[in-house]
């Protein structure tokens, strides 16, 4: 597979710069089509999977919590494909009446006769070589109002299994391929460490030799970098954020190093721009309380992907009570000098 | 060589007309005088501490004895180090300077930060309130696991320090209104002179004082600083000689059992840190011994943490500690009576919480060292009115 790959991307390479832009981009577009498409479910998939086992081990669930939340998703997922079922024979139904419509204007077509007026002209949009067939199943959908209803419910019967610093760490969570620190490696008892990348860059810049217009330019910078997590900035806002960065460097400076080693989170926090995301997430998840539509713990505790992750989770941990984690049985076996770790302790 | 051969006229009094080796010459003897003085004087006890300070001396060390041929013998620590002129001590800090023994710690931390209390560990203190947290680099423990080994092992000169003295830390305590100071990350017993100073001049203002310590101190110094603090965190870092030898860098256990008591009798606020490491003390039988002895000798209200390992340092070879392991240690704990059991490094989880030992109800219910709700009402559980030990005033709620 990966040599068929070479030779296609080498063709490419070969071919592109002789053919005309239309032919090049159909060209990409088959190549997407051949190399990428088939694997993007399976990418995402694997996205999801990475992101689920990491939310899994942030939360610390007991054996109790782990069966409870597998019932509560097996239902889930019943009730899912119940509705999902019942919309496909909806949608058979009405995909059915549009292939038929469209038979009657393929033999207008094909004997070069006028679409009569009476056809509605939404219809001849369907006719058109890019539309997505998605679009053209506009069957009347499953009752998604009841199945919210549903899903609402279980995810009610999820707050008795949770704790409330449960609950917490998955209203905090944001779906990710490398867990952030303060989940997988929060900071410790007694660890002078900081995980603040944000007091980091603002030590650096406060030590570096960048004053006026140099300054700016780093700032501008870092605010570019800020803006590929953040989302992008208009102008003006730009110009606000860099302003009150400016100001905070400086002040910054004027303080003696005791006292900014002491400010430095607060201030840093302080600078931190507006983060354009999380601000919606924030006025979403707003919109699902105020109507009472299932929330992030359905989202990802009830999701169906998430029940083989929690069965295999369960068996290594029935399989191995003093490990959590196949790593962490390896790692204590392998390390074990005296035997012990097999023993009961 | 001798100058004088350079010298065209020796006695003339004219800095112009001396050479300039003659110049360099002289400038490098009387300046060495000029400045040994004061030391020789301090060491006569002929100026003050604080003048001392002011000249940018180091602090004389408050337990050491003067042995023949200018050497020294601290008495901070069990370590007792015996050092020639010139030579440190084993925490780094303490140093023979023609038979004086100073410390380089005082007014130098190299750490500054703040934190919550919780992160101490302290959860029977003025929960949810914030610490200054000082620590100096140097320390007198070798653990092979420490955290902040980049500070602990290495002398507060080789450290970008932050110079902090007794009277800005005053000013900027109560510029941001915070309520305690905590020295920990690295053995606050190194310090141990600084931590008065800082004392001295903050607790007049209301400003408390905590520490977190492996608590390896000689009986004199330790009772000195149990007077200058309200409470102290106290890692056991595990309960055999064996362990102490292998890990800690050959330190005895027998001196840190005394301490535990001492502390205990000295009335200040006690809590007792226990770091799981798998297949080195996590070992139940060896955790149930350490609990019996904690409820024999410090009774069973001391707050007990299991804390969870994490591969640090020299031992990055082993795993984190698997959760089961710490569970069991509570329960097993529990079951030897001690009243409070907790869970840390690990978040969230209900052993991170503080519950009422009477009737078992949900008093603080925490995440990590976040305070989700604290239910208590003036240190008493709210519904079966049981008092719970702690300092629980200026508590957020």
């Amino acid at each position: 597979m990966p040599s068929k790959i070479i030779c296609l991307m080498l063709m490419f390479a070969v071919i592109a710069p002789c053919l005309p832009a239309d032919e090049l981009s159909q060209l990409q577009e088959a190549w997407v089509d051949k190399i990428i498409a088939p694997r993007h479910g399976e990418m995402q998939k694997m996205h999801e999977e990475i992101s689920l086992y990491n939310l899994i081990n942030g939360l610390h669930l007991t054996k109790q919590q782990i069966v409870a939340i597998v019932t509560l998703a097996q239902q889930a997922k019943e009730m899912r494909e119940r509705y999902l079922g019942k919309g496909n024979d909806a949608n058979a139904a009405a995909l059915q009446q549009e292939l038929n419509e469209m038979e009657r204007l393929k033999q207008f077509a094909e004997q070069g006769k006028n679409v009569p007026a009476s056809t509605p002209k939404g219809k001849r949009h369907h006719l058109r070589p890019n539309k997505s067939p998605k679009r053209a199943a506009v069957a009347a959908p499953p009752n998604m109002q009841h199945y919210q209803q549903e899903l609402k419910r279980l995810e009610s019967e999820l707050d008795y299994v949770l704790i409330p610093a449960q609950k917490q760490v998955i209203e905090d969570f944001k779906p990710c391929l490398i867990p952030p620190k303060n989940l997988k490696n929060p900071v410790r008892i007694g660890q002078a460490k900081s995980n603040s990348h944000l007091s980091q860059w603002l030590t650096r810049i406060r030590n570096s030799k960048h004053e006026g217009y140099s300054l700016r330019l780093a700032l501008q910078h870092l605010l570019k970098q800020a803006e590929k997590h953040q989302g992008s900035y208009k102008a003006d806002e730009r110009e606000t954020i860099l302003d009150k960065w400016e100001k905070g460097v400086a002040q910054a400076r004027a303080m003696s190093d005791a006292e900014f080693e002491i400010s430095k989170e607060e201030l840093a926090q302080n600078l931190e721009p507006p983060d354009k995301k999380e601000k919606l997430q924030k006025i979403i998840s707003n919109e699902i309380k105020t109507h009472n539509l299932p929330g992030k713990t359905a989202q990802f505790l009830l999701n169906p992907q998430i029940i083989p992750l929690l069965r295999d989770r369960l068996y290594l941990m029935l399989q191995n009570p003093n490990c959590n984690t196949q790593s962490e049985r390896w790692q204590a076996e392998s390390h074990c000098e005296d035997g012990s770790c097999t023993e009961e302790r | 060589m001798s100058a004088e051969k350079y010298d065209a006229t020796p006695t003339t009094p004219v800095l112009s007309d001396l050479s300039r080796r003659v110049f360099l010459e002289r400038l490098a003897r009387y300046g060495t005088a000029f400045a040994t003085v004061p030391a020789a004087m301090h060491a006569l006890g002929m100026i003050s501490e604080e003048a001392c300070a002011a000249m940018g001396l180091p602090k004389e060390v408050e337990f050491y004895e003067k042995l023949p041929n200018r050497k020294t013998k601290c008495h901070t620590c069990p370590t007792e180090c015996e050092r020639e002129p010139g030579k440190e001590s084993e925490c780094r800090t303490h140093n023979n300077k023609n038979g004086v023994l100073y410390t380089y710690a005082f007014n130098n931390p190299c750490i500054l930060k703040t934190d919550p209390i919780e992160k101490l560990p302290q959860y029977h203190f003025m929960p949810g309130t914030t610490t200054l947290s000082i620590a100096t680099g140097g320390c007198n423990m070798r653990c092979l696991y420490c955290q902040n080994w980049e500070q602990s092992q290495s002398p507060p000169e080789k450290l970008k320090t932050f110079p902090f003295d007794g009277a800005q830390a005053k000013e900027m305590a109560l510029h941001k209104k915070i309520p305690t100071f905590a020295y920990t990350y690295t053995d606050p017993v190194v310090f141990f002179e600084y931590i008065k100073d800082l004392v001295k001049h903050t607790r007049p203002s209301g400003i408390r004082h905590v520490a977190a310590s492996a608590a390896f101190m000689q009986e004199k110094p330790l009772l000195q600083l149990c007077q200058n603090l309200d409470s102290i965190t106290v890692t056991l870092k595990g309960f055999s000689e064996e362990f102490y030898r292998k890990i800690c860098g050959d330190r005895p256990l027998k001196p840190v059992l005394e301490s535990l008591v001492t502390i205990k009798k000295s009335g200040i606020w006690l809590e007792i840190v226990n770091l799981v490491i798998p297949s080195y003390n996590d070992n139940m039988k060896n955790i149930k011994e350490m609990c019996k002895w904690i409820v024999q000798n410090l009774g069973s209200e001391v707050p007990l943490h299991f804390a969870r390992f994490s591969p640090e340092y020299k031992m990055k070879n082993l795993p984190s500690t698997p959760i089961p392991t710490l569970e069991k240690a509570k329960e097993i704990a529990q079951a030897m009576g001690i009243k409070f059991v907790y869970l840390s490094n690990v978040a969230p989880h209900i052993g991170n919480n503080t519950y009422c030992p009477s009737c078992k109800n949900l008093l603080i219910e925490r995440l990590a060292f976040q305070i989700l709700q604290n239910r208590m009402t003036q240190g008493r559980c709210p519904r079966c009115g049981s008092k719970i030990p702690g300092i629980w005033d200026n508590a957020k709620k």
